[in-house]
């Protein structure tokens, strides 16, 4: 006797053939389904000082959401503070301000998680920030203990960082942050007790040099600087004026304040952010919890409070950060732990908050985003 | 010391399982099978976009199981599966109750699946290769087998539905499988439509 019955009907075996084609039918389809495609992300780094590690996130281009990616937070060294992508977003790099050295780390091309490449580099005393040329050939940073800027050659394949001769190079005492024009040309370095922001012209080879007129003067506890996209104006972020100071960069970088500067903000201005196209400026005050908008005259500079302006930000805000589309904009949150995301909408400037808001294990130091 | 330990578990396994294989009898046209040993191929969809990744992940692999039954359809099975992609791995193993309805050349059947699923990322860092997580696992499934061989089905199709904690995320995988079934032991005495 065999297994196979020898006593089915014709109609059996027809409801057995119909059934195994629907099965066949089927499989591809469920397959099919499974395998559509997500919607575009980029990811999102942030250093934790009091876990010396960073935490990786996977962004939806659509909602700003954040996920976090397997694996974090990658170990850095002591107290890693800030934190820069390269622009070809293949390297991330760490400031650890009680090692006095930065870590780099390669991005894994597949879900964008961190594996450290050693060694380490050295330093001055307490990297405090961080900043790269567009070109991704350089890297700045400002020691605050040891009031220096220490200025890196980038290998373009490797990513590996080698001191640049002749620096470090000694500054404005205390230096607290930085920032670099897009051409990559000249080097802006503010300190919160002398209100004003100190120039270099950068070499090709990554030598600096003060810009003609140098220091160049701000507000009252000039504490956090950017340079608009297109190179015209420097925004400086002053704690104890409460104001912002728009300054306007000559061809030699000399640093001119435009008509109307320094304009109000919010209480204690902390952070400053400027758009993808720069048409709009956002100061984060921590004083007052929210953030002062801005639309910006792209000729002369002048900055025109937005309807609406300032929108509540939660606890304190430290930090804001655009994204590379520009579509939004992150506050970041010490004391609440938070990183907060709101649309940018392109032709008012008017944020708008997305619901979405991500709670760190730690306090956040410095976050960066890539493409 | 080890590789000759390995080497010995094999053989006996192999020996047990023609021991096995030869010892039963064959199944008649009015019994149905009592155990059930599955081993194939399988597909996961790994839900990857909850630990970071851009896209849920394509992985294969392996998946066997073993089913009891004590009544003509009810059962217990302990199924077992291994999926690989280019830095995830993902290992099911579970355990639940099985119904199958037999029909004349085939079987249908469904199962509910409990256990365990450890999750496995390979990004390497200076103190270990990658990351690992083990988890609870819950989910279930359905199959068709048909019959093409005395003692032999082909598994055409199993689909499971996972619903598992690792790396502190939960996800939801689905898995399909086919292979080959081979058949043990009998129950009863005619058979079920």
């Amino acid at each position: 006797m065999n297994w196979k019955a020898n006593h089915h009907t014709s109609i059996g075996k027809t409801r057995e053939l119909i059934f195994g084609k629907a099965v066949s039918l089927l499989i591809p389809l469920l397959l099919l389904g499974l395998t559509a495609c997500a919607p575009g992300t980029h990811l999102a780094y942030v250093s934790l000082p009091t876990v010396n590690g960073v935490v990786a996130y996977r962004v939806r281009n659509v909602s700003s959401g954040l996920t976090e990616i397997v694996g974090s937070p990658y170990l850095t060294g002591n107290s890693p503070g800030p934190v820069l992508v390269s622009p070809s977003a293949k390297y991330v790099y760490v400031g650890n301000r009680v090692d006095n050295t930065i870590s780099q780390f390669k991005i894994s091309g597949e879900n964008g998680s961190l594996s450290e490449v050693f060694p380490r580099i050295a330093t001055g005393f307490d990297p405090a920030a961080m900043v790269m040329n567009s070109t991704g050939s350089m890297l700045f940073v400002v020691n605050e203990i040891s009031s220096s800027i220490s200025v890196y050659s980038v290998n373009s394949s490797s990513g590996a960082l080698s001191p640049v001769s002749g620096t470090p190079v000694s500054t404005t005492p205390n230096p607290v942050t930085l920032a670099v024009t897009p051409s990559g040309n000249f080097l802006y370095v503010v300190n919160a007790n002398l209100s004003a922001v100190f120039g270099y012209s950068v070499s090709s080879s990554g030598s600096l040099q003060a810009v003609p007129g140098s220091p160049f003067p701000a507000d009252l506890g000039a504490f956090a600087l950017t340079i608009d996209p297109n190179g015209k104006f420097v925004y400086v972020a002053n704690t104890t004026a409460n104001t912002v100071s728009i300054l306007s960069i000559a061809a030699n970088g000399a640093l001119t304040a435009v008509a109307g500067s320094p304009f109000a903000t919010g209480t204690t201005p902390v952070g400053v952010a400027v758009s993808k196209g720069g048409q709009y400026l956002y100061i984060a005050n921590e004083g007052s919890n929210n953030i002062t908008e801005f639309s910006i005259d792209p000729n002369t500079g002048f900055a025109t409070s937005i309807t609406g302006s300032p929108i509540s930000a939660g606890t304190a805000p430290l930090f804001l950060l655009s994204d590379p589309d520009g579509n939004y904009l992150y506050a970041i949150s010490q004391s609440s732990k938070t990183i907060t995301s709101y649309i940018i909408p392109p032709t008012t400037g008017e944020l708008a908050s997305t619901g979405q808001s991500t709670t760190t294990i730690n306090t956040v130091a410095g976050m960066a985003v890539s493409q | 010391m080890i590789s000759r330990f390995v080497s010995t578990t094999r053989r006996v396994v192999a020996l047990l399982f023609f021991t096995l294989l030869i010892s039963v009898p064959r199944l008649h046209a009015q019994q149905a099978s009592r155990f059930d040993a599955f081993g194939g191929f399988s597909y996961l969809r790994f839900n990857a976009l909850t630990i970071g990744y851009p896209n849920d992940t394509n992985m294969y692999g392996w998946n066997v199981d073993g089913t009891g039954y004590i009544k003509w359809g009810v059962g217990a099975t302990v199924d077992a599966s291994g999926n690989y992609g280019s830095q995830l791995s993902s290992y099911h193993f579970m355990v639940g109750p099985q119904y199958r309805w037999r029909r004349p050349t085939s079987n249908i059947f469904i199962h509910g699946l409990f256990g365990k699923a450890q999750n496995n990322a390979s990004i390497p860092q200076p103190t270990r290769s990658g990351f690992e997580s083990v988890g609870r696992s819950f989910g279930g499934g359905f199959g068709y087998d048909r019959e093409w061989k005395d003692r032999i089905s082909i598994r055409v199709f199993q689909v499971d539905i996972f619903h598992s904690t690792t790396f502190g995320k939960g996800q939801n995988d689905a898995r399909v499988s086919a292979g080959l079934v081979y058949h043990f032991g009998h129950i009863g005495h005619r058979r079920k439509l």
